[in-house]
């Protein structure tokens, strides 16, 4: 009897749990694991658009051809040079954050705080739009400044020439990404115990021992959280890139720019041939899932009694 | 402590400075979309417009129905970020607090998917809503807000940070999960809430292909499709309108900053990145 | 009572001498679907007279609702009509067209939802899955959800005598691919142009070319002839602008195409298809394209360069545009039309289409989505785009160039000779049966990837990381890639 009751209390409990869950479960299995499973289905056929012409089995080969395809490899190495290159942020947020620290709690720091947070708030063509002046091979603004420095006549195609696009989309990614890694960077420095450097001081550390003994160990977790953001905002970049190129998704200039994300746009849109580019998304799908959970195991999400 | 003083003003000079230059882009655009000279052809830099004039905003009003695609937005944004957010702090409270079967599972099931990438499970998507005769409504735009995992990851993180003995004492005051959950963790949870919004916000107002392809009828249309559909209406690129467009259109984002800014900072210094 | 009984004389008086120039009168059709040929000539006078009597000529036999979904001149006017901000012209909007229609069709309802250029691929294939579109506005491009228009061509053989290009496409499945198959009604033609500044010739005392007669290699002595520094102003010039550097591809399809560069053998089906990329004359048109690189503007890869263009400080000699009618519109409302003149790209040098120009069209057509349920109902709406006369004054009102061609023959009302005998050149030289988007030369439909390859590659040259030989290797191993993929 008593058994039983504890049971029937269990279960109570797990339900009441449960109803937390549910809506969110419920909406996950209905609006993206249903879909994907659909695409799982359409990697193994022969489609071109969905839902016109015959769809023939072909088992594997879309993820055959695919493999083979010049342009996947290089999308996929594209995608991951960008999205290391865009961890720039990070450090460029830390030192950042460092300086902002410095000057104390007050207006200038929270002055500080919103005016390098901003260029991420505001996103979207119309900076692309900008960007493309500012980084101009023929007097652009930082052609113009770089000359200016260098007392030499630079015209450099941030944008336009494929030996440094790469760079110039990176300068795009870190000036909007800076503020956020500022932000994040700046709440961790404060949250180090004063204490800590207190003790330092008075074993007469100076100020870049401490720096490096002290403040960056502390720091282990928060860059932590920082790469995998980057890493994973990094391998779904597509917005800005596509606009760079003309709204195209063929990576201009040269191909450089097209990422996993938009070799699978062109295929399923452009030039369309939906298996193959289901099967691209899938690749992706897997790449990322494994990332995600080294990037969790790695950080020590999955102890216990982590704060 | 002189000294003291003088870096200090030394490092506001340079960070100030820096910032100049980070923010000239900005700067730049701002200035554009105030003057009249800057059209298809773009005038030469500057930190004020050639001729100041209104015009450009004018352009941008009067050849959109702007407003309308404005209100469509902030309704649209403010259903979906309260739909996010709250099943997001759900979700995350039970797997921050809560001791269930299978919660690992359920965990993983929710992280996996968080990099599937949504055009490759668009037209799927479509057609189940198709089905459901849900087109042409915000439904598609609104239903997926249910489940937001990278909400769910943040706020899972952020909880477990709250104290058990708070929920403990409501405990033996026999209060049930709900209520503890309404009334002790939402109130903690304000900077999460905040910073869980503002990057719903951030992702929701520029999006343009899912309600370009789910919305038909012009009048439902978001400001994303309203701003390319002004700019397709035009022979050239005319780059004052334009920026003016994109100002108004970052207005409601800037000021929404401003305002959360300081919870933003509070959230992640007690989520779970902090040392 | 007396001027009613005027206009309805005027009207049936009118509408009987032009069904009978049209060839084509009521009394022949017999089925539904295509009844209203005649009623739809009735000319532009009427339009706005008539609606006393209109229920005369009317088909209410027809109803139900069209939907159009689609980018394009829809989009860009609107329903009430747009004023551009710089030129100050307006255009009326599309409402004019649906009050036409509903004059001729009073049960038919037709729904027009516009959407931007922006990803309108992706949005136009998944309202095709919809099953709610029946027209897809420039759909021609995305064969797969498109209807052939074959058969409704042949029973309404009037419609391919009116217009002067349709949108045609290689499809295996409909026919051997030397073959063209009608894809899309073309409505309105942009013919691709070159606009050509007097003054700067003038000043470098170079004469004006031909345009009938000039050849690749005059364009390129041209602006070799026309850079550097302006003799009578000092400023620096350069020779050309070619199509901007995003769309490098649709260079080639011109210089391909005066180079006569067959690169396809074609089979029955496109497996059995060869094509063949690495060949001597596509080096030359690579080679010939990249040769204009030192008379560009250093901002032309950026798609600055022409920002001066069409004003009193304009430096390019020469400007290849996609876009006749807005050009000469800037140009106008600058009131510049005495600096500028329009003419057509040289002329091919051998092969089927041996001494017209080179310049192609691109258009904007109409397409038949196969998965809507009032496919006839469609066809009438797209019929009446290019033969009501009410539709072809509308279209001229908005700037575009009707593909019908007596209303493209009106074009001399609107623009000084100048300009409208060179559109007007190209309009009537091209071949009905020629596609820009599917031809010997250039392909973009059927071989993956193929245009945007051409793009990029076009670009490496023009920025000196590619030679002829390296770009050709580039183009020809993704479509041998895309090749051993079709089985």
């Amino acid at each position: 009897m008593k058994n039983k009751q504890a049971l029937k209390i269990k279960i109570k409990k797990q339900i009441v749990w449960y109803s937390f869950l549910i809506v969110s479960i419920v909406t996950l299995i209905a609006l993206t694991y249903i879909p994907m499973l659909q695409s799982v289905k359409y990697s193994f056929f022969d489609i071109q658009v969905i839902g016109f012409g015959d769809d023939k089995f072909v088992g594997f080969q879309n993820y055959e051809k695919i493999m083979n395809n010049a342009s996947f490899l290089k999308s996929i190495g594209n995608t991951f040079l960008l999205a290391f290159l865009s961890l720039i942020s990070i450090p460029v947020g830390f030192i950042l954050a460092t300086l902002i620290n410095n000057i104390g709690k007050g207006k200038w720091q929270s002055f500080f705080r919103v005016g390098y947070y901003f260029p991420n708030i505001i996103t979207g063509v119309s900076v692309v739009l900008i960007f493309q002046i500012v980084l101009k091979a023929n007097g652009g603004l930082l052609n113009n400044a770089l000359s200016f420095l260098t007392g030499q006549d630079v015209t450099i195609g941030w944008l336009s020439d494929s030996h440094f696009s790469r760079f110039g989309a990176t300068i795009l990614s870190v000036w909007g990404n800076m503020g956020y890694a500022m932000l994040i960077n700046l709440a961790s420095l404060q949250s180090i115990p004063s204490e800590i450097y207190e003790a330092a001081e008075v074993d007469g550390a100076n100020g870049i021992k401490q720096w490096w003994y002290i403040t960056i160990p502390q720091m282990k977790s928060c860059f932590a959280f920082l790469f995998i953001t980057s890493m994973i905002n990094g391998l779904a970049r597509f917005t800005d890139l596509f606009i760079i190129g003309g709204n195209t998704s063929a990576g201009r200039p040269g191909g450089t720019l097209q990422t996993i994300m938009m070799y699978i746009y062109q295929f399923s849109f452009e030039t369309p041939q939906y298996g193959i580019a289901s099967a691209g998304a899938m690749i992706l799908f897997v790449m990322t899932f494994v990332i995600t959970l080294i990037n969790l195991k790695m950080t020590g999400f999955f102890k216990k009694n982590k704060v | 402590m002189r000294a003291k003083k003088i870096r200090r003003a030394l490092l506001i000079v340079i960070l100030l400075a820096i910032l100049v230059i980070i923010l000239i882009p900005l700067v730049w655009s701002i200035v554009l979309s105030f003057d009249r000279t800057a059209l298809s052809t773009l005038p030469e830099f500057s930190l004020i417009p050639h001729e100041f004039s209104l015009f450009n905003y004018e352009v941008a009003f009067t050849s959109i129905p702007l407003v309308r695609y404005y209100l469509n937005t902030i309704f649209v944004t403010v259903v979906h970020t309260f739909l996010a957010v709250f099943f997001a702090l759900m979700c995350g409270y039970a797997f921050a607090k809560g001791n269930f079967v299978g919660k690992k599972f359920w965990f993983i099931f929710m992280l996996a998917v968080m990099m599937l990438p949504f055009e490759s499970r668009m037209i799927p998507l479509y057609l189940q809503y198709k089905s459901w005769g849900l087109l042409d409504t915000y439904a598609p735009l609104l239903m997926g807000a249910c489940a937001y995992v990278y909400g769910i990851f943040f706020a899972k993180q952020n909880i477990e940070a709250i104290p058990d003995s708070l929920r403990e004492s409501a405990y033996i005051d026999g209060a049930s999960e709900w209520r503890i959950f309404l009334k002790i963790i939402l109130p903690l949870s304000k900077p999460l809430i905040a910073t869980l919004s503002i990057l719903q916000v951030l992702s929701n107002w520029n999006s343009y292909l899912w309600p370009l392809v789910v919305l038909r009828s012009s009048e439902k249309q978001l400001i994303s499709v309203g701003v390319s559909i002004f700019n397709s209406q035009q022979d050239a690129i005319y780059y004052g309108p334009r920026m003016a467009v994109a100002v108004i259109s970052a207005i409601p984002l800037s000021i929404m900053f401003l305002f959360l800014q300081k919870y933003i900072v509070q959230s992640i210094a007690v989520s779970g990145i902090k040392q | 009572m007396k001027n009613h009984k005027k206009v309805l004389a005027m009207f049936l008086g009118t509408m009987m001498a032009v069904s009978a120039l049209a060839g084509c009168s009521s009394a022949e059709t017999t089925n539904g679907s295509s009844a209203s040929s005649g009623s739809s000539s009735a000319s532009a006078e009427q339009g706005a007279s008539v609606s006393a009597s209109a229920g005369e000529a009317a088909n209410t036999e027809l109803s139900g609702t069209l939907k159009l979904y689609g980018p394009g001149l829809f989009t860009d006017v609107g329903p009430d009509g747009n004023t551009d901000i710089v030129t100050g012209v307006s255009r009326p909007g599309y409402n004019e067209v649906l009050e036409r229609w509903n004059e001729l069709y009073p049960n038919v309802e037709v729904q027009i939802e516009t959407i931007p250029w922006d990803n309108w691929k992706a949005a136009c294939q998944t309202a095709a899955l919809s099953g709610d579109v029946d027209i897809i506005l420039h759909g021609s491009s995305i064969t797969p959800i498109c209807e052939p228009l074959t058969d409704y061509l042949e029973q309404d053989p009037e419609v391919k005598d009116a217009v002067g290009m349709m949108a045609m496409r290689k499809d295996a499945d409909i026919a051997p691919l030397n073959e063209y198959v009608p894809y899309g009604l073309t409505i309105t033609v942009n013919p691709v142009m070159v606009v050509i500044d007097k003054e700067i010739f003038e000043h470098y005392g170079v004469d004006l070319p031909d345009y009938e007669n000039w050849t690749t290699q005059d364009v390129l002595d041209l602006a070799k002839a026309t850079t550097g520094t302006d003799p009578v102003t000092g400023k620096e010039t350069y020779g050309i602008s070619l199509i901007e550097a995003a769309s490098a591809n649709k260079n080639y399809i011109w210089a391909s195409r005066a180079f006569n560069d067959v690169i396809y053998e074609w089979g029955d089906t496109l497996a059995d298809t060869k094509v063949n990329f690495k060949n001597d004359t596509t080096k030359e048109v690579l080679n010939y394209l990249n040769s204009f690189t030192p008379y560009t503007s250093p901002d032309y890869y950026e798609g600055l360069d022409i920002n001066n263009a069409y004003t009193e400080d304009n430096n390019i000699a020469m400007i290849i545009i996609e876009d006749a009618y807005n050009a000469y519109n800037t140009i106008k409302a600058a009131g510049l039309e005495d600096k500028y003149m329009m003419a057509a790209l040289p002329k091919i040098q051998s092969g089927e289409f041996e001494g017209i120009t080179s310049s192609h069209m691109g258009d904007w057509n109409m397409a038949i989505c196969n998965t809507s349920e009032q496919k006839d109902l469609a066809w009438e709406f797209m019929k009446f785009m290019v033969t009501d006369e009410v539709v072809q004054q509308w279209l001229l009102d908005a700037f575009s160039i009707p593909a019908n061609k007596e209303a493209s023959g009106k074009l001399g009302d609107y623009m000084p000779a100048d300009y409208a005998d060179a559109i007007s050149y190209v309009v009537s030289t091209s071949p009905l049966e020629f596609s820009a988007s599917a031809n010997d030369c250039y392909d973009s439909n059927n071989f993956g990837t193929f245009a945007n390859d051409l793009t990029t590659v076009i670009n490496e040259m023009y920025q000196g990381n590619m030679d002829a030989d390296q770009a050709m290797d580039y183009v020809q191993k993704n479509l041998d890639d895309y090749m051993s993929t079709l089985s």
